[in-house]
């Protein structure tokens, strides 16, 4: 383990785990003025990429019949939690085949582990 | 090479070495080395000491995320161990020269090796002077560390960038090449015409062309200092700095403002 892995390792949080097709709701910090609150991105996982520090997951959900994606850095500070809401069972570690999916084409099975 | 050691060890702190009995070596040796790292610790180092800048190595580039949960490059650079060597004053500036990497006694010949011998210092590959801020005094072997920078300061970077070889005008002068349609050749990335006919009836001086790109010592200025790590003694750059994982880098204190 070189030294950058060592630093890196310092400002990980603690995740549950996750992995693409999985529903899960994130409670994100926000700011506004002095204020904070928090807002809640629910939707399924479609991909996770990086590793370490760098690792980020992408939430896809349709909001007022308009797909949106957010991607968020997964030991970002501004998280409070990932609640995972559901296991789905899929074949591929990148979902981004939904997108182009309806509706009804695009459930999920949930999965039996 | 070990009685090299010894001898330095030795001439280090004399007083408690001369005393040692010099039939028992491996003894002695260890007892020499604990009692000079200790000093290191407590006589050696340097509390406050304002220097223009200091070197080390560039360990590469990770993110950091902030409080308010921007995610911004960085690049870590690991400042020495480096030691004061001897103090330099000239048109009423003072200077430090700064050693930095302990090499093996065998790998230097004898004139720098006397250098080092005559000062008391561990021999060192890399010598640099650095500017003195305020007037102090200085103890050969004495180690500085990366608390001569603070978070927030503005720093210059200067190291050798990575050697690219022989590249195009795109690449080496950002040329935007010839267009792909309307019956242009096979030659979309050359550079185009080279200047004019009759007058000046040659190619003016400085021309870019292609050639030799990289490897050569380059200055990035105004990078913040995100955070310092006084323990392992690393430095926290925002943006990239030229040179190659493990390059000798040079971190000075913004030239501008």
């Amino acid at each position: 383990m070189n030294e950058i892995d060592l630093i890196e390792k310092d400002s990980l949080q603690e995740v549950p785990s996750f992995k693409a097709g999985d529903t899960v709701s994130v409670y994100y910090k926000i700011k506004e003025g002095q204020k904070e609150r928090i807002q809640i991105f629910e939707g399924l996982v479609i991909s996770r990429k990086g590793t370490s520090i760098k690792e980020t997951f992408t939430v896809r959900k349709i909001s007022y019949g308009v797909g949106t994606e957010r991607i968020f850095p997964i030991h970002s500070k501004q998280i409070e939690k990932i609640k995972v809401l559901r296991k789905g069972r899929v074949r591929r570690a990148k979902l981004y085949y939904i997108r182009g999916l309806s509706k009804k084409a695009s459930r999920i099975k949930e999965s039996n582990k | 090479m070990s009685e090299d050691i010894k001898k330095e060890n030795q001439s280090e702190d004399q007083v408690s070495t001369k005393e040692e009995p010099k039939s028992d070596t491996s003894s002695s040796e260890d007892t020499i080395v604990e009692e000079t790292s200790s000093e290191q610790t407590t006589e050696n180092e340097l509390d406050s000491i304002k220097l223009s800048g200091l070197m080390g190595t560039k360990l590469g580039m990770t993110q950091s995320i902030m409080d308010d949960g921007r995610v911004i490059p960085t690049t870590l650079i690991q400042l020495g161990p480096c030691y004061a060597l001897e103090k330099k004053e000239k048109n009423n500036k003072c200077s430090v020269k700064v050693g930095f990497l302990d090499v093996k006694p065998t790998s230097l010949n004898k004139p720098k090796l006397s250098y080092f011998s005559k000062l008391n210092v561990k021999p060192v590959k890399h010598i640099k002077e650095f500017d003195l801020l305020e007037d102090i005094e200085i103890k050969p072997g004495a180690v500085i560390k990366a608390d001569i920078f603070k978070e927030g300061d503005i720093a210059d970077v200067t190291a050798d960038s990575k050697g690219k070889g022989f590249a195009g005008v795109i690449k080496r002068h950002n040329f935007a090449g010839l267009r792909h349609t309307h019956g242009t050749p096979q030659n979309q990335r050359s550079a185009g015409s080279i200047g004019a006919c009759a007058y000046p009836g040659r190619v003016w001086k400085g021309q870019k062309m292609a050639g030799r790109y990289g490897g050569k010592t380059s200055t990035i200025q105004g990078l913040e200092v995100l955070k310092i790590d006084i323990e392992k003694n690393i430095i926290f750059i925002k943006g990239s700095v030229p040179g190659s994982k493990g390059a000798l880098v040079y971190v000075n204190h913004t030239r501008k403002g």
